[in-house]
C-alpha cells in the first residue's frame, strides 16, 4: 500500500535545495564556517582594490595635470602666433592635438596608465566575485533558518494552507473578512479546485499562495517551507489570555476577601454573646439591686462574679480563636496568592511561546528563498488586461527571466520559442505585441510566462472564464495536456462547476470566506452534502433542453438551513476524504442523507 | 443506404412557413450590415432572416464576432455611427425600422422593443438614484394628450415616411451610380431616367401624403382639444363646490379636498411622479427586489450584480414592451445568481406574453431559454430550429463543434476543440465561412455558399453536408454519445 502512494505523489524533486533537518546544525556550522574562511578573503579582495584604485587615481590625477598645463601652454602659444585671436587660437592645430591627447589621458589609455588600469579592473572583477558568494553564504544561512516540516514533505503534501485569514481595512476600524478561516492541503501532481460564487474569497486565497497580500493569520507551507504567515491570531492570542487572566485573578481576589469576611463574622457572634451577657447581667441586677437590704452588697458582688466569669471564658475564647483566625488570615493570603503566582506564570509563558512564534513568522516572512518562490506561479483571468501593451511578447515572457537573474539574449530567445511552441504558438511572434492577438492567443501568452520560470504549482484563476466559447476547449485541452506533460501540480479557481469537474481531482466549495465542503469531484457530485453545494450544483446549465426544462434549482439561505444556536459548526469528515462544515447534529443528517442517495443510485444503476 | 433528398428553401428571402397557431411579431429579412473602418468595409452580418413568434423566446448563438449583437442593436435602432445598413428588412406592425428616421423611433424603441445589456453596472447611471432611473421615462413618455394626438395619426404618419423614404432611396441610389468612378455614361444615364420616373411616380403620392396627413393633424388637434376639454369641465365641475366651501367660514378643513381634486386633475392629464413611483415599485416587486422602498431610494453602487440586472430588467418592463431583446445579460454573473436571473426573465415572459430575443454564447443557457435556436457564424445564420432539433439532432459542423468543445458534469474524454480563430470580416471568406476550421469541409465548401435545406417543418440547416450528392458524415462521438445519454435520462428513446 505505501509503495503504491508513494507513486501516486512521488516526494517532490528538490534535493539540490533541500537541506536534510536532521543535519540542519551540522550544516549551520558548515556554512558559518566558510563564511568565516570567505571574510578574510573579501577583506583582503577590497583592500587589494582600494590599493589598485588609490594607484590608479593618483596616477591618473597627475598626468591628466601635466596634460592640462600642456593644453594651456599650447593655447598661449596658439593666442601669440594668432595676435590675441582667441577664437582662431581654439582651431590652431597643436592645441587641437594636446586637447586630444588630454581626452585619452582622461579615460587612462596611455601607454603609463593601462597597466594600472587593468589591474584596478581585474580587482574589481575580483571583489564581485567574492563578495556575491559571500552574500550567497550569509543568504543560505538565513534561509537555513527559515521553518521547515518534515511531515509535509513525507506525506507528499506540496502546498498546506493553515488556518488562512485575509482581512481588508475599510477605515474607521472596519474590516472586510475576505476570507475568514480556510486550511486545506494540495499534494504533488494533484489538480485541486476551488469554487465559489463572486466575492466568497477564492481569488484572495490563490493571491495569498502568490503572496501578492499580507496575509492576516495563518501560514501557507511550501514543500515544507513557510512562505508566508500572518500573525493577528497570535496577537490576539496575547491579547485574550491576558484579559483572561486578569479577569481569572480579580475573581480569586474576590474570593478571597469573602472568605476573610466569612471567618471574621466568627468573632461578631462571641462579641454579641458578650452583650448578651451583659443585657441579662444588667436585668439580674436590675432584679435585686435593693440598698435597703442588709446582703445587697454581697448579692450584687456575688452577681457580678458570676457574669464576669462568663465573660472571662468567652474572652478567653475570643483571644484564642483571634490568634487562630489571625494565623487563617494569613493562610488564606498564602494560598490566593500562590494561585495567582501560578496564573501569572502561566500566563507569561503563555505570551512567551506566541511572541517566539510571531518572532518566527516574521523572520520567515522576510526570509523566503526568492527560488522556491518563483516555483509557484499564476495564469489570470483577464487575458487582455493582465499584458502590458507596450512590451512585446518576448519581454512579457523574458521579464521573469531578468528578475532571476538570466540575461543571456540568446539563451531567453531561445527558452521563448520553446515556450511558446509549448504553447502552441509561432516563434514569429516573438516581437509582436499583444494587442495583435485574439483573446485565446492572449491567454496562452499568459501561460507561456506563467510556464518559463519552470514552475513546479502553477495557480490558474478562471483562465477560461473571460474567453469566447470555441476558445475555451483550446485553453482546457492545452492546461490538460501540459498538466500530464510537466506533472504540474494545479490549483483552479473557477465558479463554473461543470468546468471544474472536468479538471480536477478534488474540489472544494467556499462560502463567505469559510470552506463548506472538501472532496474528489467524484464524491461532490455523488455525494453533495452542504445546501450550498447543492445549490451550486442545481444552478449548472447544461446543454440538454429537455433536463433543462425540469431543473430545479435550490436556493441557499443560511439562516433557514442551518441552526446553529446549540453547537457552531466544524470541518468534519463525514466520509474519508470527505469534509463538511457541519456541528454533529448535522453531521448524522448527512450520513443518513448519503445512504439514501446510495440506495437511489443503486436503484437508478438496476433499471 | 439512399441519402436522404432534402428540400431547400430561398433562404434569406424567406424562412418557410409559420409553424400552425404562431403568429409572426418581427420578421428580418436578408439583413446584411457592415461597419466602415479605417481599414475598409467590415462586413458583420451577411443575409441573416428569422422570424420572432408571439410569446416565444428565439435564442441567437455564437461566438463573439458573429454577428448576434450586431442584428439586435439593428432591431433598436442603436447601431453606431459607422455602420450601414446595405440591405434587408426588419418588419415590425406593418413598419420597416431599417428605414425610419431616429424621431419615429423614439415611438418604438423602449415602449415596444426593450433590450437588457450585459453590463448591468454600466448601462445604469451611477450618480442618479435607483427610483428616478426607473421613473424617468414613465414620466416623459407620460403625457396623455401627446399620446392621443400620435395614436390619431399614427397610421398617416407611417405612410407618409414611408413613401418619402422610398424617394430618399432612389436619390441615394443615383448618387452612388455618379459617385461611382466605374460606371458608364449610359449607366448614369439611365439611373437619371430611373430616379425621375420614381420620381414623378413617387411626388403626387407624397403630396397626397402630405395632405392626408395634415387633415389627420388637424383632426387629432381637435380630438385633443375635446378630450382636454372635457377633463377640464369635468374638474371644475367638481371644484365647484369645494370652493365653495372652502371660502365660507371654517372652510380650511377643505383644503385637503381641494388638492387631491388638483391631483387627480393632474394624473389624468399626465403621469405624476407619485403614480410613475408607484408603478415602479410594483416592478420592483415584481423582478424580485425585496423591500423596494429602500431600495427605490439608494443608488447603482449599493447593489449587487444581480440586483442590478434585476434593476435593468424593472427598468426594460416599465413600458411593457412587446419584444425584450437580452444581450447576454448573464454573462458578467455567476451560476447562482444566473439561474435567478434567468427564471426571472422566463416567468416575466409567461406573465406579460412577451416575445423576447435572447443572445448568449452559453449552450447551457440557450437549453434553458430557448423555444427556438438560430446558430450564428460569420454574419450567417447556419443552423435554426427549435431547441430539441438543434440540441438533439444538430447537422451543421459548427454546432456540432459548439456541443464538442463545453465540458460536460457527466463526461470527463477529452473534448474537441474548434481550431483556429474566427475569420477576418473585412474579407468574409467565399462559401461556407465554416469550412476553414471544420474538418468535414467539402470542395465545394470553400467555393459555393450552401443553400439553405429544410430538415424538417420547424428545422433548417445551411451545409452542404445535406445534400444529396455530398457523402454522409457522421457527428462527433462525444456529441452523439451525450445526446444519447440525456434523451435515455429523459425516457424519450430515439426514432432512428
Amino acid at each position: 500500500m505505501e509503495n503504491n502512494e508513494k507513486k501516486v505523489f512521488p516526494r517532490p524533486e528538490i534535493e539540490e535545495r533541500v537541506i536534510p533537518q536532521e543535519n540542519l546544525e551540522e550544516h549551520e556550522a558548515q556554512l558559518k564556517q566558510k563564511l568565516a574562511e570567505l571574510k578574510p578573503v573579501v577583506a583582503e579582495a577590497k583592500a587589494a582594490l582600494k590599493e589598485a584604485e588609490k594607484a590608479y587615481r593618483e596616477a591618473l590625477k597627475k598626468e591628466v595635470e601635466e596634460g592640462k598645463k600642456k593644453v594651456d601652454a599650447a593655447l598661449e602659444a596658439a593666442i601669440k602666433a594668432n595676435n590675441g585671436d582667441k577664437e582662431a587660437a581654439k582651431k590652431d592645430a597643436d592645441y587641437l592635438a594636446e586637447c586630444r591627447a588630454l581626452d585619452i589621458i582622461k579615460h587612462g589609455d596611455t601607454d603609463s596608465l593601462t597597466g594600472l588600469k587593468a589591474a584596478y579592473k581585474e580587482k574589481d572583477a575580483r571583489f564581485d566575485e567574492v563578495n556575491d558568494e559571500y552574500q550567497s553564504v550569509k543568504r543560505a544561512i538565513r534561509y537555513l533558518k527559515v521553518s521547515f516540516r518534515q511531515d509535509l514533505v513525507d506525506d507528499g503534501v506540496v502546498l498546506s494552507v493553515e488556518h488562512l485569514k485575509q482581512y481588508f481595512s475599510l477605515g474607521g476600524g472596519y474590516k472586510t473578512k475576505a476570507v475568514h478561516n480556510v486550511s486545506f492541503q494540495i499534494k504533488k501532481g494533484e489538480c485541486f479546485g476551488l469554487v465559489g460564487e463572486s466575492g466568497c474569497g477564492k481569488t484572495t486565497t490563490g493571491r495569498c499562495i502568490m503572496r501578492l497580500y499580507d496575509v492576516t493569520s495563518g501560514s501557507i507551507w511550501y514543500k515544507g517551507y513557510r512562505i508566508t504567515g500572518g500573525t493577528r491570531w497570535n496577537e490576539k492570542e496575547i491579547k485574550w489570555s491576558r484579559v483572561h487572566a486578569k479577569e481569572k485573578i480579580a475573581y480569586l481576589r474576590e474570593q478571597e476577601k469573602e472568605e476573610i469576611r466569612l471567618s471574621k463574622k466568627s468573632f461578631a457572634d462571641l462579641d454579641a454573646e458578650i452583650a448578651q451577657i451583659r443585657y441579662q447581667e444588667r436585668l439580674e441586677l436590675d432584679e435585686n439591686n435593693d440598698p435597703a437590704r442588709e446582703d445587697n452588697d454581697e448579692n450584687v458582688a456575688f452577681i457580678r462574679e458570676k457574669y464576669a466569669k462568663k465573660i472571662a471564658l468567652i474572652e478567653e475564647r475570643k483571644k484564642m480563636s483571634m490568634d487562630a483566625q489571625e494565623h487563617g488570615i494569613d493562610e488564606i493570603h498564602a494560598k490566593y496568592d500562590k494561585e495567582i503566582a501560578e496564573i501569572k506564570a502561566k500566563l507569561n509563558e503563555g505570551i512567551q511561546i506566541q511572541k517566539d512564534l510571531i518572532r518566527t513568522i516574521k523572520y520567515d516572512k522576510k526570509n523566503v528563498d526568492p527560488k522556491l518562490a518563483s516555483e509557484i506561479q499564476m495564469i489570470f483571468q483577464d487575458p487582455v488586461d493582465s499584458l502590458d501593451p507596450r512590451m512585446t511578447v518576448e519581454e512579457i515572457i523574458t521579464e521573469g527571466l531578468h528578475i532571476q537573474g538570466q540575461y543571456n539574449k540568446a539563451k531567453n530567445h531561445e527558452i521563448v520559442v520553446k515556450m511558446l511552441e509549448k504553447v502552441g504558438l509561432i516563434a514569429d511572434y516573438a516581437n509582436r505585441f499583444p494587442h495583435e492577438f485574439s483573446g485565446g492567443q492572449r491567454q496562452r501568452i499568459g501561460i507561456a510566462r506563467a510556464l518559463v520560470m519552470n514552475p513546479q504549482l502553477l495557480l490558474c484563476d478562471e483562465p477560461i472564464s473571460a474567453l469566447d466559447v470555441s476558445i475555451r476547449a483550446q485553453i482546457i485541452n492545452l492546461l490538460n495536456d501540459l498538466k500530464s506533460e510537466m506533472g504540474l501540480t494545479m490549483m483552479f479557481i473557477a465558479h463554473d462547476l461543470s468546468v471544474v469537474k472536468y479538471f480536477c481531482d478534488r474540489i472544494a466549495v467556499m462560502y463567505f470566506g469559510n470552506l463548506v465542503e472538501l472532496t474528489t469531484s467524484d464524491e461532490l457530485f455523488r455525494h453533495p452534502l452542504h445546501p450550498y453545494t447543492k445549490a451550486l450544483l442545481s444552478a449548472i446549465p447544461k446543454p440538454d433542453p429537455l433536463s433543462e426544462k425540469n431543473r430545479v434549482r435550490m436556493v441557499y439561505r443560511p439562516n433557514e438551513a442551518h441552526d446553529y444556536t446549540e453547537q457552531l459548526p466544524t470541518l468534519k469528515e463525514i466520509l474519508p476524504g470527505h469534509w463538511v462544515l457541519c456541528n454533529d447534529a448535522e453531521k448524522e443528517k448527512y450520513l443518513l442523507e448519503i445512504e439514501e442517495l446510495d440506495k437511489k443510485a443503486k436503484e437508478g444503476g438496476e433499471k | 443506404m439512399e441519402k436522404k433528398v432534402y428540400q431547400t428553401i430561398d433562404y434569406p428571402f424567406t424562412v418557410g412557413n409559420a409553424p400552425e397557431g404562431k403568429e409572426a411579431v418581427l420578421s428580418i429579412r436578408n439583413l446584411s450590415i457592415s461597419f466602415k473602418t479605417d481599414n475598409g468595409m467590415v462586413h458583420a452580418v451577411r443575409g441573416v432572416a428569422f422570424d420572432l413568434y408571439k410569446g416565444e423566446t428565439l435564442c441567437i448563438v455564437g461566438e463573439s464576432g458573429s454577428g448576434k449583437s450586431v442584428t439586435s442593436k439593428t432591431i433598436m435602432g442603436i447601431l453606431a455611427a459607422n455602420a450601414h445598413i446595405d440591405n434587408g428588412s426588419v418588419t415590425y406592425e406593418g413598419e420597416d425600422l431599417t428605414k425610419i428616421g431616429e424621431a419615429d423611433f423614439h415611438r418604438i424603441r423602449g415602449t415596444k422593443i426593450g433590450m437588457i445589456f450585459q453590463d448591468p453596472l454600466s448601462s445604469l447611471n451611477p450618480i442618479m438614484k435607483i427610483g428616478k432611473q426607473i421613473t424617468e421615462v414613465m414620466i416623459i413618455n407620460g403625457d396623455h394628450l401627446k399620446h392621443k394626438f400620435n395614436d390619431v395619426i399614427s397610421e398617416a404618419l407611417i405612410t407618409y415616411n414611408n413613401d418619402k423614404r422610398l424617394l430618399e432611396i432612389a436619390k441615394e441610389e443615383l448618387k452612388f451610380v455618379k459617385k461611382n468612378k466605374k460606371s458608364t455614361p449610359e449607366q448614369k444615364e439611365a439611373a437619371k431616367k430611373a430616379y425621375l420616373e420614381e420620381k414623378a411616380r413617387l411626388e403626387p403620392i407624397i403630396k397626397a401624403d402630405k395632405v392626408a396627413l395634415k387633415d389627420k393633424k388637424k383632426e387629432a388637434r381637435k380630438v385633443v382639444k375635446e378630450f382636454k376639454a372635457e377633463i377640464v369641465k369635468r374638474h371644475r365641475e367638481l371644484r365647484a363646490p369645494i370652493l365653495k366651501k372652502m371660502f365660507s367660514k371654517g372652510g380650511i378643513a377643505e383644503y385637503k379636498n381641494f388638492i387631491s381634486e388638483r391631483r387627480r386633475y393632474v394624473s389624468e392629464l399626465r403621469v405624476t411622479h407619485k403614480e410613475a413611483k408607484m408603478r415602479a415599485l410594483k416592478i420592483m416587486k415584481e423582478v424580485g427586489i425585496p423591500d423596494p422602498e429602500r431600495r427605490y431610494k439608494q443608488y447603482p453602487f449599493e447593489f449587487s450584480g444581480g440586483m442590478r440586472q434585476r434593476i435593468v430588467i424593472a427598468i426594460a418592463l416599465t413600458a411593457d414592451p412587446d419584444i425584450l431583446i437580452c444581450d447576454e445579460p448573464t454573462t458578467a454573473l455567476d451560476v447562482t445568481i444566473q439561474a435567478q436571473i434567468l427564471e426571472l426573465i422566463n416567468k416575466l415572459k409567461a406573465a406579460r406574453n412577451m416575445s423576447v430575443i435572447f443572445i448568449t454564447h452559453d449552450l447551457g443557457v440557450v437549453a434553458n431559454m430557448a423555444d427556438r435556436v438560430a446558430v450564428m457564424y460569420a454574419g450567417k445564420i447556419v443552423e435554426y430550429g427549435t431547441a430539441n432539433d438543434v440540441f438533439y439532432d444538430p447537422r451543421h459542423p459548427y454546432t456540432w463543434a459548439l456541443l464538442s468543445s463545453i465540458p460536460d458534469v457527466d463526461s470527463k474524454e477529452r473534448l474537441e476543440a474548434i481550431p483556429g480563430t474566427p475569420p477576418n470580416m473585412l474579407f468574409p471568406p467565399k462559401g461556407d465561412a465554416f469550412a476553414l476550421r471544420s474538418k468535414y469541409a467539402l470542395g465545394i465548401d470553400f467555393r459555393v455558399e450552401p443553400k439553405m435545406y429544410q430538415i424538417s417543418e420547424t428545422h433548417y440547416c445551411a451545409s452542404w453536408l445535406l445534400d444529396q450528392r455530398a457523402p454522409e458524415a457522421e457527428m462527433p462521438k462525444i456529441v452523439s454519445t451525450r445526446i444519447e445519454n440525456s434523451l435515455r435520462k429523459a425516457g424519450v428513446h430515439d426514432g432512428k
